[in-house]
């Protein structure tokens, strides 16, 4: 082997391992409609007093979701290769995975209902924003400006049934959509 | 005067090797096998070289109850790759 010979082997290899990170969006949509189902009924059964335990919806829907990712991620095949970006993204997963556990689990103990849901929404727009960034795909990041936006506006307005209408709309803008626009792409680049 | 290019980095396939692991957090053994084209035996023999003088670590593990096989560049690697893309660079005037 001769140097140019040396050059082109590393050209070649570092063009074949491009990083070309790609997402089908299944899960944004799946915890959208799952967050957006729990939300709008809990805002029924309050505005209606339907039910006692009025957090019903997420009691039930919530640990759904959690079954449903943990089957789902077993049956995916696992990469043959960890890349900086996949790396990363795994670290920001657990960091966001840590801090909605947090609030979902501390806040309710505290009583501090108040400023819950702007308080997930916040968390939700660091996670839309940085997964965007990560996956070059703006609908993500537009996602997360929007529940900023909604987060501020329940800061502002602190009524939970306002803030459980916030969260539904925050979650088809951040979630639903650009999960099912990340769904088509993949389906079309197939 | 030309520097002498390090002679564990100089031959086709332990080169190919280090590129992609030098673009990669870490690799499966079939990863480099596919990207390379390399065969298992000839893979199996440059990584065992490239892991021998440290410039990779080899992890053995099982998954789904097959053997796996996961390389992952040390910083002394990525340090002789670098002195080797330099001193290639001052050969060919680039």
């Amino acid at each position: 082997m001769n140097e140019k010979e040396a050059l082109l082997v590393i050209e070649q290899m570092i063009n074949s391992t491009k990083e070309d990170i790609k997402d089908n969006g299944f899960y944004y949509y799946m915890w959208g409609w799952l967050v957006f189902i729990a939300a709008i009924s809990n805002a029924i059964i309050l505005h209606f007093n339907l039910l006692e335990v009025h957090s019903l919806p997420w009691i039930i829907l919530m640990p759904l979701g959690g079954i449903i990712t943990f089957f789902v991620s077993k049956r995916e095949k696992q990469p043959s290769v960890k890349t900086y970006v996949s790396e990363s993204m795994g670290i920001v997963v657990k960091a966001f995975s840590i801090s909605l556990f947090i609030i979902c689990f501390a806040m309710p103990l505290g009583q501090q209902w108040k400023a819950f849901y702007p308080t997930i929404m916040i968390i939700y727009a660091i996670w839309l924003f940085v997964s965007g960034g990560m996956l070059k795909f703006k609908p993500l990041q537009y996602g997360g400006i929007l529940n900023w936006l909604l987060a501020i506006v329940g800061f502002v307005w602190a009524s939970t049934q306002i803030h459980l209408l916030l969260i539904a709309m925050g979650v088809i803008g951040g979630f639903i959509i650009p999960g099912h626009l990340l769904k088509s792409k993949t389906n079309k680049s197939v | 005067m030309f520097k002498e290019l390090d002679p564990i980095l100089h031959a086709q396939l332990r080169l190919a090797i280090m590129s992609i692991l030098m673009n990669v957090a870490e690799a499966e053994f079939t990863y480099i096998k596919e990207k390379t084209g390399a065969t298992a035996g000839n893979l199996s023999v440059q990584i065992d070289k490239l892991k021998q003088v440290e410039y990779l670590t080899v992890t053995k593990s099982f998954k789904n109850n097959y053997p796996l096989t996961v390389c992952k560049i040390t910083p002394k690697g990525r340090t002789a790759f670098e002195k080797y893309v330099k001193d290639l660079k001052s050969y060919l005037k680039v």
